[in-house]
């Protein structure tokens, strides 16, 4: 016997299962992608704003910053350790070099060997490099001159390529015992050095503070008054200083020293 | 989510790539840039900060100086030369040294060579001024003169010298002595 279902005049639908088509899901996934395309460079866009506002704020304030740090220096205590220093190198520079004349004095005494004697010396300085000496001699025989020469060439500190020149056979008057004057020969030379000036620089404790007079015990001479150069306010005193400073003919500041010692 | 149509994914596609090279490019760009400058303003910062720190050390060492010091150092090497006052203390030095003189006289200021001009710094020159002396006496008296120009509180240094013998046993020194000031745009009267 036919079911009841089988005799209804309504087709009936086959139960097989329809798959849906797959076009439709590929465009979805370019769909999601370019969504977030989009997305992530609007996002890198405001990110990208907002932290250039944050460096630009950051450079503001190391532009702040660096302000206020150069606003701190102190020019006028740069001008002052500039002035101080400049005046301590000067003062070094002349410290250094200063060439102590005794200590050239004391070298030639050392040199010179006893029958020669000087006639004139003559020291010269060039700049802060050497001093050029000069010195006329006087000996009675050849001999003394011969030795005098390989002394002062290999016997002393400061002296070196000693130049003997213009030498002279002279015969001097001479009083003798009873008074008459008799020739005596004498033999005339010069010598010529230099001395480098870092040789002969003067050093205080080899100051002859004890070979002076008694009164350089307590010897201090006086420094020189320095002029307070704060005096000179404005231009115009400027000028007339130099009115008033110039420098006097040297005959009316030169001290005349009438009495004998 | 609804599906955009193929035109409307290229564009959103072509939209986000021009924002990228467009727009957040070059902002990443200009970062970059802000970024140097920021680098190079804390390098001068801290270059400035380390300027004001020395600066500061060597004033403070500057105030440490006594004023004796700078005294002396202000007497050694003055910015104004008091001539009359040097003549002075060249007249104290030889009669303290026993020598007899003949003349004391300021010539001037040395105009510098180029010598001098090797010693001189960028900031400040040192001017040399003369004083011719003539003096007589003995040797050693002659030698303490040089002596204790040696040790004055300022340099009076023998540029040149010219020592001859004379009768009796007594010497003539006839020296160049200078001394130095910082400045050579006055000289100094009382």
């Amino acid at each position: 016997m036919p079911s009841s279902s089988d005799n209804s005049f309504i087709p009936k639908r086959k139960s097989t299962n329809r798959q849906r088509s797959q076009p439709g899901r590929k465009v979805f996934f370019v769909t999601i992608i370019a969504y977030s395309l989009i997305f992530a460079s609007l996002l890198a866009a405001g990110g990208s704003v907002l932290y250039l506002n944050y460096t630009e704020t950051q450079l503001e304030r190391e532009v702040v910053l660096l302000d206020a740090a150069v606003n701190t220096f102190s020019v006028e205590d740069f001008k002052r350790v500039q002035d101080f220093n400049g005046e301590l190198q000067l003062a070094s520079n002349r410290v250094q070099n200063t060439v102590s004349t005794v200590a050239l004095l004391d070298e030639l005494d050392r040199v010179i060997a006893q029958p020669i004697q000087i006639e004139n010396l003559i020291i010269e300085r060039v700049g802060d490099q050497n001093l050029k000496l000069e010195i006329d001699f006087t000996t009675e025989t050849l001999d003394a001159a011969l030795f005098q020469r390989k002394v002062l060439n290999a016997d002393s500190r400061l002296f070196t390529r000693v130049t003997i020149s213009e030498i002279n056979l002279n015969s001097l008057g001479a009083e003798d015992e009873v008074g008459d004057i008799e020739l005596v020969p004498a033999v005339k030379f010069k010598a010529q050095f230099s001395v480098p000036v870092n040789l002969a620089t003067f050093d205080p404790a080899e100051a002859r503070r004890t070979d002076v007079g008694t009164s350089l015990q307590t010897f201090t001479v006086p420094p020189a008054r320095t002029v307070n150069p704060t005096v000179i306010e404005n231009v115009s005193d400027f000028d007339e200083l130099e009115v008033s400073v110039q420098a006097p003919e040297p005959a009316d500041i030169s001290v005349d020293n009438e009495t004998n010692l | 989510m609804k599906p955009l149509g193929l035109i409307s994914q290229i564009a959103a596609i072509g939209l986000a790539i021009a924002i990228v090279v467009f727009f957040v490019l070059p902002n990443f760009t200009t970062v970059g840039e802000v970024q140097n400058e920021i680098e190079q303003y804390a390098q001068e910062r801290e270059r400035v900060t380390e300027t004001n720190a020395n600066l500061a050390a060597l004033v403070s060492e500057l105030e440490a100086v006594s004023v004796i010091d700078r005294t002396r150092l202000a007497t050694y090497i003055p910015n104004l030369l008091d001539e009359v006052a040097v003549l002075r203390d060249l007249e104290i030095i030889t009669e303290i040294a026993g020598v007899r003189y003949n003349d004391i006289q300021y010539v001037g200021e040395t105009v510098a060579d180029g010598q001098q001009a090797t010693i001189s710094n960028e900031l400040q020159t040192e001017v040399a001024h003369d004083f011719q002396i003539s003096v007589e006496g003995t040797y050693n008296q002659i030698k303490d003169f040089f002596s204790l120009l040696e040790q004055n509180h300022y340099p009076l240094q023998t540029s040149a010298l010219d020592m001859t013998v004379r009768e009796g046993g007594f010497l003539q020194a006839d020296a160049t002595i200078v001394t130095y000031v910082t400045n050579s745009s006055a000289i100094a009267t009382r």
